[in-house]
Protein backbone atom coordinates (compact mmCIF):
# COMPACT_ATOMS: atom_id res chain seq x y z
CA UNK A 1 0.00 0.00 0.00
CA UNK A 2 1.60 3.23 -1.07
CA UNK A 3 1.52 6.32 1.72
CA UNK A 4 -0.71 8.00 -0.69
CA UNK A 5 -2.92 5.31 -0.24
CA UNK A 6 -3.36 5.23 3.36
CA UNK A 7 -6.24 6.67 5.20
CA UNK A 8 -6.46 9.98 7.56
CA UNK A 9 -8.26 8.17 10.43
CA UNK A 10 -6.07 4.38 10.62
CA UNK A 11 -6.80 1.76 13.10
CA UNK A 12 -3.63 0.48 13.69
CA UNK A 13 -0.04 3.04 14.14
CA UNK A 14 2.79 1.35 12.25
CA UNK A 15 6.29 1.56 11.03
CA UNK A 16 5.29 3.49 8.22
CA UNK A 17 4.04 6.75 10.37
CA UNK A 18 7.27 7.09 11.96
CA UNK A 19 8.55 6.82 8.29
CA UNK A 20 6.46 9.13 7.53
CA UNK A 21 6.73 11.67 10.25
CA UNK A 22 10.51 11.87 9.80
CA UNK A 23 10.34 12.43 6.20
CA UNK A 24 7.72 14.92 6.57
CA UNK A 25 10.06 16.30 9.29
CA UNK A 26 13.00 16.40 6.80
CA UNK A 27 11.26 18.16 4.05
CA UNK A 28 9.71 21.11 5.76
CA UNK A 29 5.87 20.07 5.60
CA UNK A 30 3.82 22.72 6.64
CA UNK A 31 3.97 26.75 6.87
CA UNK A 32 7.05 27.68 6.89
CA UNK A 33 7.53 31.15 9.20
CA UNK A 34 6.67 34.53 6.77
CA UNK A 35 3.98 32.47 5.35
CA UNK A 36 0.29 33.48 5.90
CA UNK A 37 -1.56 31.19 7.79
CA UNK A 38 -4.28 29.29 6.07
CA UNK A 39 -7.56 30.63 8.35
CA UNK A 40 -10.07 28.10 9.39
CA UNK A 41 -13.00 28.02 10.76
CA UNK A 42 -13.86 24.88 13.18
CA UNK A 43 -16.21 24.08 16.57
CA UNK A 44 -15.15 24.38 19.63
CA UNK A 45 -15.72 21.80 22.37
CA UNK A 46 -18.75 23.86 23.25
CA UNK A 47 -20.29 24.10 19.46
CA UNK A 48 -19.26 28.20 19.47
CA UNK A 49 -17.49 28.37 15.68
CA UNK A 50 -13.98 29.29 15.71
CA UNK A 51 -12.35 31.29 13.07
CA UNK A 52 -8.43 32.08 13.16
CA UNK A 53 -8.83 35.02 11.18
CA UNK A 54 -11.17 36.77 13.39
CA UNK A 55 -8.44 36.59 15.97
CA UNK A 56 -5.77 39.16 15.34
CA UNK A 57 -5.79 41.08 18.49
CA UNK A 58 -2.91 39.70 19.72
CA UNK A 59 -0.40 36.57 18.25
CA UNK A 60 -2.12 33.37 18.56
CA UNK A 61 -0.21 30.04 19.44
CA UNK A 62 -1.73 27.00 17.38
CA UNK A 63 -1.08 24.00 18.32
CA UNK A 64 -2.27 20.52 16.45
CA UNK A 65 -2.84 17.94 19.44
CA UNK A 66 -3.88 14.27 19.34
CA UNK A 67 -5.92 12.23 22.50
CA UNK A 68 -3.43 9.86 21.67
CA UNK B 1 3.65 28.76 29.79
CA UNK B 2 0.23 29.92 29.41
CA UNK B 3 0.37 31.41 32.88
CA UNK B 4 3.09 33.77 31.88
CA UNK B 5 2.14 35.05 28.61
CA UNK B 6 -1.78 34.12 28.60
CA UNK B 7 -2.76 37.83 28.50
CA UNK B 8 -0.86 38.13 25.73
CA UNK B 9 -1.53 35.43 23.15
CA UNK B 10 -4.21 33.44 22.32
CA UNK B 11 -3.66 29.62 22.88
CA UNK B 12 -5.55 27.26 20.49
CA UNK B 13 -5.55 23.47 20.24
CA UNK B 14 -6.76 21.69 17.35
CA UNK B 15 -7.86 18.51 17.81
CA UNK B 16 -6.39 15.98 15.58
CA UNK B 17 -7.08 11.74 14.70
CA UNK B 18 -6.06 9.40 17.13
CA UNK B 19 -2.60 8.83 17.00
CA UNK B 20 -2.13 5.90 18.67
CA UNK B 21 -5.26 4.05 18.21
CA UNK B 22 -6.75 1.71 20.82
CA UNK B 23 -9.92 -0.58 21.76
CA UNK B 24 -11.31 2.80 24.10
CA UNK B 25 -10.00 5.10 21.39
CA UNK B 26 -10.66 3.56 17.91
CA UNK B 27 -9.92 5.39 14.60
CA UNK B 28 -12.57 7.99 14.56
CA UNK B 29 -15.26 7.51 11.80
CA UNK B 30 -17.94 10.64 13.02
CA UNK B 31 -17.53 13.67 14.43
CA UNK B 32 -19.03 13.02 17.33
CA UNK B 33 -16.49 10.75 18.46
CA UNK B 34 -13.83 12.94 17.70
CA UNK B 35 -15.97 16.05 20.11
CA UNK B 36 -16.04 13.79 23.13
CA UNK B 37 -12.59 13.25 22.87
CA UNK B 38 -12.17 16.50 22.62
CA UNK B 39 -13.47 17.57 25.65
CA UNK B 40 -12.02 13.67 27.38
CA UNK B 41 -8.40 15.71 26.63
CA UNK B 42 -9.54 19.42 27.89
CA UNK B 43 -10.61 17.78 31.05
CA UNK B 44 -7.85 15.30 31.77
CA UNK B 45 -4.87 17.96 30.58
CA UNK B 46 -7.00 20.84 32.54
CA UNK B 47 -6.43 23.24 29.75
CA UNK B 48 -8.05 26.53 30.10
CA UNK B 49 -7.41 27.85 26.51
CA UNK B 50 -9.36 27.43 23.22
CA UNK B 51 -9.94 24.01 21.70
CA UNK B 52 -11.30 23.42 18.66
CA UNK B 53 -11.72 20.23 16.55
CA UNK B 54 -10.35 19.97 13.00
CA UNK B 55 -12.73 18.41 10.20
CA UNK B 56 -12.71 14.46 10.36
CA UNK B 57 -10.88 14.39 7.03
CA UNK B 58 -7.95 16.19 8.63
CA UNK B 59 -8.42 19.11 6.12
CA UNK B 60 -7.24 21.71 8.38
CA UNK B 61 -4.23 19.28 9.93
CA UNK B 62 -3.29 18.70 6.60
CA UNK B 63 -2.84 22.46 5.51
CA UNK B 64 -0.19 22.81 8.23
CA UNK B 65 1.66 19.94 7.95
CA UNK B 66 0.15 16.37 9.20
CA UNK B 67 2.83 16.44 11.53
CA UNK B 68 1.62 14.67 15.49
CA UNK B 69 2.38 17.83 17.21
CA UNK B 70 3.53 20.79 15.87
CA UNK B 71 2.87 24.14 16.75
CA UNK B 72 2.59 27.73 15.41
CA UNK B 73 2.86 31.00 16.55
CA UNK B 74 1.11 33.46 14.66
CA UNK B 75 1.42 37.09 14.10
CA UNK B 76 -1.06 39.84 14.64
CA UNK B 77 -0.79 40.26 10.72
CA UNK B 78 -1.42 36.82 10.23
CA UNK B 79 1.87 35.15 9.37
CA UNK B 80 3.65 32.26 10.84
CA UNK B 81 6.44 33.54 12.95
CA UNK B 82 7.32 31.00 14.31
CA UNK B 83 7.09 26.96 13.70
CA UNK B 84 8.28 24.23 15.95
CA UNK B 85 7.66 21.01 14.55
CA UNK B 86 7.71 19.14 17.51
CA UNK B 87 6.16 21.62 20.52
CA UNK B 88 8.97 22.12 22.78
CA UNK B 89 7.67 24.96 25.82
CA UNK B 90 11.28 26.50 25.94
CA UNK B 91 11.88 27.45 22.52
CA UNK B 92 8.03 28.32 22.19
CA UNK B 93 8.71 30.68 25.28
CA UNK B 94 11.86 32.42 23.37
CA UNK B 95 10.12 33.00 20.20
CA UNK B 96 6.69 34.56 22.08
CA UNK B 97 9.19 37.10 23.99
CA UNK B 98 10.91 38.08 20.86
CA UNK B 99 7.76 38.53 19.22
CA UNK B 100 5.77 40.55 21.61
CA UNK B 101 9.22 42.41 21.66
CA UNK B 102 8.64 43.24 18.23
CA UNK B 103 4.98 44.20 18.78
CA UNK B 104 3.69 41.07 17.71
CA UNK B 105 4.77 40.71 14.30
CA UNK B 106 7.67 39.53 12.69
CA UNK B 107 9.59 36.27 11.28
CA UNK B 108 11.38 34.76 13.65
CA UNK B 109 12.19 30.77 12.53
CA UNK B 110 11.81 27.83 13.12
CA UNK B 111 12.72 24.33 15.05
CA UNK B 112 12.55 21.08 13.49
CA UNK B 113 14.29 18.62 15.77
CA UNK B 114 12.42 17.43 18.30
CA UNK B 115 13.79 17.81 22.22
CA UNK B 116 14.56 13.98 23.82
CA UNK B 117 13.46 15.15 27.13
CA UNK B 118 10.17 16.00 26.31
CA UNK B 119 9.31 12.98 24.26
CA UNK B 120 10.48 10.83 27.14
CA UNK B 121 8.76 13.11 30.39
CA UNK B 122 5.32 12.66 27.99
CA UNK B 123 5.21 10.44 25.75
CA UNK B 124 3.89 7.75 27.35
CA UNK B 125 0.45 9.89 28.04
CA UNK B 126 -0.91 9.14 25.01
CA UNK B 127 0.06 5.54 24.27
CA UNK B 128 -1.52 4.64 28.00
CA UNK B 129 -5.23 5.73 26.78
CA UNK B 130 -4.98 3.20 24.09
CA UNK B 131 -3.81 0.07 25.68
CA UNK B 132 -3.10 -2.56 24.80
CA UNK B 133 -3.05 -2.33 21.11
CA UNK B 134 -1.82 1.34 21.26
CA UNK B 135 1.75 0.20 23.02
CA UNK B 136 1.88 -3.07 20.80
CA UNK B 137 1.59 -1.35 17.75
CA UNK B 138 4.34 1.40 18.89
CA UNK B 139 6.40 -1.53 19.96
CA UNK B 140 5.85 -3.32 16.58
CA UNK B 141 6.65 0.29 14.68
CA UNK B 142 9.62 0.95 17.06
CA UNK B 143 10.80 -1.76 19.04
CA UNK B 144 12.36 -0.96 22.26
CA UNK B 145 9.82 2.31 22.69
CA UNK B 146 7.37 1.30 25.06
CA UNK B 147 9.66 0.40 27.60
CA UNK B 148 11.61 3.52 27.03
CA UNK B 149 8.63 5.76 27.40
CA UNK B 150 7.35 4.22 30.30
CA UNK B 151 10.62 4.63 32.29
CA UNK B 152 10.09 8.09 31.30
CA UNK B 153 7.29 8.32 32.56
CA UNK B 154 8.45 6.84 35.97
CA UNK B 155 10.96 9.58 35.97
CA UNK B 156 8.53 12.24 35.14
CA UNK B 157 8.64 13.83 38.25
CA UNK B 158 12.19 14.62 37.72
CA UNK B 159 12.44 15.10 33.72
CA UNK B 160 9.32 16.93 33.57
CA UNK B 161 10.50 19.74 35.02
CA UNK B 162 14.02 20.01 33.47
CA UNK B 163 12.44 19.68 30.20
CA UNK B 164 10.22 22.83 30.83
CA UNK B 165 13.51 25.16 31.28
CA UNK B 166 15.83 22.99 28.76
CA UNK B 167 17.46 25.04 26.07
CA UNK B 168 16.99 23.39 22.51
CA UNK B 169 20.37 20.95 22.06
CA UNK B 170 22.24 21.14 19.00
CA UNK B 171 22.41 18.78 16.47
CA UNK B 172 25.23 16.79 17.58
CA UNK B 173 23.18 16.41 21.13
CA UNK B 174 20.39 15.24 19.25
CA UNK B 175 21.67 12.58 17.21
CA UNK B 176 24.04 11.45 20.60
CA UNK B 177 20.44 11.45 22.80
CA UNK B 178 18.63 9.66 20.31
CA UNK B 179 21.52 7.04 19.54
CA UNK B 180 21.21 6.41 23.83
CA UNK B 181 17.66 6.23 23.67
CA UNK B 182 17.89 3.87 20.53
CA UNK B 183 20.24 1.66 21.94
CA UNK B 184 18.44 1.60 25.13
CA UNK B 185 15.31 0.55 23.53
CA UNK B 186 17.10 -2.10 21.44
CA UNK B 187 18.89 -3.26 24.53
CA UNK B 188 15.55 -3.16 26.95
CA UNK B 189 13.50 -5.20 23.98
CA UNK B 190 16.01 -7.77 23.14
CA UNK B 191 16.03 -8.35 27.60
CA UNK B 192 12.48 -8.85 27.30
CA UNK B 193 12.31 -11.00 24.00
CA UNK B 194 14.92 -13.49 25.90
CA UNK B 195 12.66 -13.05 29.35
CA UNK B 196 9.45 -13.86 27.02
CA UNK B 197 11.67 -17.30 25.22
CA UNK B 198 13.06 -18.53 28.53
CA UNK B 199 9.05 -18.69 30.00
Amino acid sequence: MTAAARPYNFDRFDRQHVIEDVERTMRGAGVAPGGFAPDFSLPAIDGELFTLSAHRDRPVLLRFASYT
Amino acid sequence: MYAEVGHAVRFVDVVVRQGHPGPAVPAYRHAAQKRVDAIRFVREEDIPWDVVIDELDGRVHAQYGLLPDPAYLIGTDGQVAFYSYWTHVPTLRDAIATLLAGGGKGVIGEQRLPHPLAALADGWRAIARGLPQSADDMEAAAPGSTLVLKAGSLAKPLLAPWSLTSRHWSRPRVAAALLIIGVAAVGLSLVRSSRQLRA
